[in-house]
């Protein structure tokens, strides 16, 4: 395995979760929050109507594993 | 205080190698992580973030934009007015201000350091390497005079005066000193002043004279670490103040950290796969289209980003302006990937390698995504991971990398700035080499019209011919968050995650 590719990585989070948290991040008044607000919504909506879960996203090489380890 | 604990710094000396940086720990300097070493500080040959965030605190320009990109504020010009036209502009220029080693800035200073950027017959002229603003400053540009001390009078070509921001304004003495050089040794305005760079941090110090008055705080230490689980762990343990950026699967961890805290900001912001469309096999649009139909860009962005990026489905994120909403659509189809390839001669399978920065484990999980979903139409990609930006950028600036992840931001929301940077035939960051004389003419018309309507028209016909050449596959635009220890007050972050301030009324609270 290439070098960049021999480091720590942890399981991906299902994206309705992972959309979830983000957007409880402190968000300034900024006028472009309405586009940030927008795109968290698309996301979540994305995530929702994919019904995608952390079994759909295994792939081949050793992206999924647990903290700590290493190839 | 533990944070500053000797115990603690010798235990971080030991355990970092940072033994350079440590000494930043003090109470009065802020710690900046930065992933590589910028590249240059001489605002002429910067093209990249690393070396804008330290310049950032160290110049100043003759106007700036507020935190929403669009408001026009005040910096060095302390004031303006605007012919009836919208095209010339007389700057009143801020009195008594001087760059850092003494000399001062004047009308004279400021329309040289505006020419330099384009103009072949100025002294401090300089086109190695090529970068964005010289086409920016030549298309905007159409004569710069003097006046008397404190006015200089520009007039434009076009109504977009906002991107004078880009020219941060620096020494002409120091330029004259250190020639090819200066880019080691910058000088400006700003409320920070150069002190050293190694390889392992650039530091600054606060400009007491400043105009604006005395930071609140002593200096900047900008810690250099590629590698961005290093750089979380750090910040974690204290030892950096704040973070522009962060990996997405650190946000749960800085959320539970008491210590620290996170800020989203809208950044705009394009990541995309890259072709070099002038060479095989991504000369064939079969094979780019069979690239942009075998990957669920979707599924990959939904699961590495973990919320902090949105599918991007064209060139514009939303946003800007020019953005195409009716562009949303996925083009996930692997059956029909397979097709194309076999239309194109690779039935039996094509063999690529892809160059991305391994610092950032979401671009490893997003390539290793990408990978396999290559691998199910027959195409075998090897992995090329940089471990920091510049060996990525020299790699596909030399033409050795034909495809790649990479990524474009800008501060302002101009279309232009995107759709006009990227595609053009001759554009220096057109990395994919795409060339469509239709395009090349329809954005030519777009700059040249002065009609909102006709301009957004002909950028969404530009936009349509240019996914469906598909030079790119389209991944995200980053939904930016970054982090900084609670001790930090007074942050308030642009769209880029600088600080409108420059960082000269941010505070730093004894723990």
């Amino acid at each position: 395995m290439a070098p960049g590719l021999s480091r720590r990585v942890d399981r991906p989070m299902a994206p309705d979760k992972a959309a979830e948290i983000v957007t409880k991040i402190e968000m300034p008044a900024l006028p472009d929050r309405q586009t940030l607000e927008a795109l968290q919504l698309e996301i979540r909506q994305l995530a929702k109507e994919s019904g995608l879960s952390i079994k759909d996203f295994r792939v081949e090489s050793a992206t999924a594993r647990e903290p700590g380890s290493s190839s | 205080m533990f944070r500053r604990s000797h115990a603690v710094l010798i235990i971080c000396l030991l355990t970092t190698g940072f033994a350079s940086w440590g000494d930043a720990a003090s109470d009065k300097v802020l710690t900046y992580h930065l992933n590589g070493p910028p590249e240059s500080l001489d605002p002429a040959k910067c093209s990249s973030q690393r070396c804008r965030r330290v310049m950032w605190a160290i110049y100043e320009s003759l106007l700036n934009v507020g935190k929403d990109s669009k408001t026009i504020v005040p910096e060095l010009a302390e004031s303006w007015d605007v012919s009836p036209d919208g095209l010339r502009y007389t700057f009143r220029l801020r009195k008594g201000v001087t760059f850092h080693d003494g000399t001062p800035f004047n009308a004279t200073s400021a329309k040289l350091n505006l020419e330099r950027i384009f103009i072949k017959e100025n002294p401090f002229y300089t086109a190695d390497p090529p970068n964005v603003r010289e086409t920016i400053m030549a298309d905007l540009i159409k004569d710069i005079s003097v006046q008397d001390e404190q006015t200089l009078t520009i007039t434009l070509k076009n109504r977009k005066v906002h991107m004078l921001h880009m020219i941060p304004m620096v020494s002409l003495d120091a330029l004259r000193k250190h020639g090819k050089g200066f880019g080691q040794h910058p000088v400006g305005t700003g409320p920070f002043k150069f002190v050293r760079s190694t390889a392992e941090e650039v530091r600054l110090v606060a400009n007491t004279p400043h105009w604006g008055g005395r930071p609140r705080i002593d200096g900047i230490s900008y810690g250099i670490i590629p590698d961005f689980s290093e750089a979380i762990d750090q910040f974690l343990g204290g030892r950096i103040d704040f973070l522009p950026e962060i990996e997405p699967l650190a946000v749960e961890r800085i959320i539970a950290n008491p210590t620290t805290k996170l800020i989203r900001v809208p950044t705009l912001s394009l990541f995309y796969l890259g072709f070099r469309v002038d060479r095989k096999p991504f000369d064939d649009i079969r094979v780019r289209r069979a690239f942009t139909k075998a990957i669920n860009v979707e599924r990959a962005v939904l699961f590495t980003a973990r919320g902090m990026a949105a599918p991007a489905y064209g060139p514009i994120p939303a946003g800007a302006e020019g953005y195409d909403p009716t562009l949303k659509k996925s083009q996930y189809a692997p059956d029909a990937a397979r097709q194309l390839l076999a239309q194109a001669g690779h039935a039996a399978g094509l063999r690529v390698s892809l160059f991305f920065y391994g610092g950032l484990s979401l671009f490893t999980e997003l390539t290793q995504a990408m990978q396999a979903d290559l691998a199910k139409v027959g195409v075998t990609v090897e992995l090329v991971p940089k471990p920091d930006y510049r060996q990525l950028v020299g790699e596909i600036r030399r033409g050795t990398a034909d495809l790649f992840v990479y990524a474009w931001s800008t501060i302002l929301p101009d279309a232009d700035l995107w759709i006009g940077r990227l595609f053009p035939t001759k554009s220096v960051d057109n990395f994919t080499h795409y060339s469509s004389p239709t395009v090349d003419a329809l954005l030519e018309q777009a700059r040249g019209s002065s009609d909102p309507a006709a301009q957004e028209a002909l950028y969404r016909k530009a936009q349509q011919l240019i996914v469906d050449d598909a030079p790119m596959v389209f991944l995200f635009n980053e939904i930016r968050v970054s982090a900084y220890n609670t001790r930090v007050v007074g942050l308030e972050l642009n769209n880029q995650s600088f600080p409108v301030d420059r960082f000269s009324r941010t505070e730093l609270r004894a723990q």
